[in-house]
């Protein structure tokens, strides 16, 4: 396994202390650790909180890495699917109505309130889905991630991922044609 | 060889899963799909309605990293090790052990040790003798200036 990982040198390195395997560790990974944090909690400050802590987790771990379980990478977005989900059971979901309101005075105010407005409809929905869908349709479908990836990241098989990320899909479609009929339109 | 109804239930599958861009679908399942997809009208018309939920979904953004989270994130990485004696010595051991290690400094180094243990070895081991000398100096010293040993 240890071979077919291309980050295992890079950690080891980083696990001495070595500067610019650290720094390397974190272009490669960051800005994907970032991104699947911010899809799965819907905003910029809580994706970085959360991708420091995976990072103060590797470089807690990275001097003693034992290779052979998981590629590190798998590792890594293991750490963040479980921290998001910790942090997103401790806050609240809003109801659908609570949504705030966009006002603007830019003559495209109105296109660019609807479309905010649905980026909204969207990103609660989402927030909606159980944890487990939600993690499988960020990692495909926002991150793109190859499925075999994925599966291994939340420990699933292949097979159950799909029946997962199908289940999210149609609970999306589902609640945002209960919740905004005007949508509706842009579904079928 | 799949029929079109396994491809077309595959294609209900894959739909259902990763949506209506083939860019998202398993490499595995790619290029029959895509075939299924020029040759049916049906198959267009499911992809149609997968890319509509997909247009939505595509609206949220990403957030990327910045410089200041990336320095945060550094600042906070493990220092270098120090390096003790033991991060001196084991580059020479690995120098006089490792075959490509074996260069004339090490060689030189190992021979000198060699010859040495060897001289060492052919040189004639005489304790007993040297234990009986030690003794018999004790012994002159002990009646060198003894004022009484006429009495």
């Amino acid at each position: 396994m240890d071979v077919l990982d291309p980050d295992l040198p890079l950690v080891r390195r980083a696990g001495a202390g070595d500067a610019r395997a650290c720094a390397a560790l974190v272009d490669r990974h960051l800005d994907g650790i970032i991104g699947f944090a911010s899809r799965y909690l819907g905003n910029r400050a809580d994706a970085e909180e959360v991708a420091q802590e995976v990072f103060l987790r590797v470089w807690r771990h990275a001097a003693s890495w034992q290779p052979g379980q998981a590629r590190f990478k798998t590792w890594l977005y293991r750490v963040a699917v479980n921290l998001c989900h910790d942090r997103a059971r401790r806050r609240p979901v809003l109801p659908l109505e609570d949504a705030p309101e966009m006002i603007s005075d830019a003559p495209s105010a109105s296109v660019q309130l609807q479309r905010d407005q649905v980026s909204q409809q969207v990103r609660r929905a989402l927030d909606a889905l159980p944890e487990r869908q939600k993690s499988a349709i960020v990692l495909c479908y926002y991150e793109e991630m190859d499925n075999a990836a994925a599966a291994d990241v939340m420990d699933l098989s292949v097979d159950a991922l799909e029946s997962l990320l199908a289940r999210g899909r149609r609970r999306l479609r589902d609640l945002l044609a209960a919740e905004r009929p005007n949508l509706v339109g842009d579904l079928e | 060889m799949r029929t079109d109804e396994e491809d077309r239930s595959r294609l209900v599958q894959v739909l259902a899963s990763y949506g209506g861009d083939p860019g998202r679908w398993p490499a595995g399942d790619r290029e029959r799909l895509a075939a299924l997809l020029e040759r049916s009208p049906e198959a267009r018309g499911l992809q149609r309605e997968a890319a509509a939920l997909d247009r939505l979904l595509d609206g949220q953004p990403r957030a990327g990293a910045t410089p200041e989270i990336r320095a945060a994130i550094l600042a906070a990485a493990p220092a270098p090790r120090r390096r003790g004696i033991g991060s001196w010595l084991r580059p020479l051991v690995v120098d006089l052990v490792t075959p490509v290690g074996l260069r004339p400094a090490g060689a030189i180094l190992a021979l000198s040790l060699l010859c040495g243990i060897a001289v060492g070895g052919l040189l004639p081991a005489q304790p007993e003798q040297a234990a009986g000398d030690s003794q018999s100096n004790l012994l002159q010293f002990a009646f060198m200036n003894d004022r009484y040993a006429g009495y």
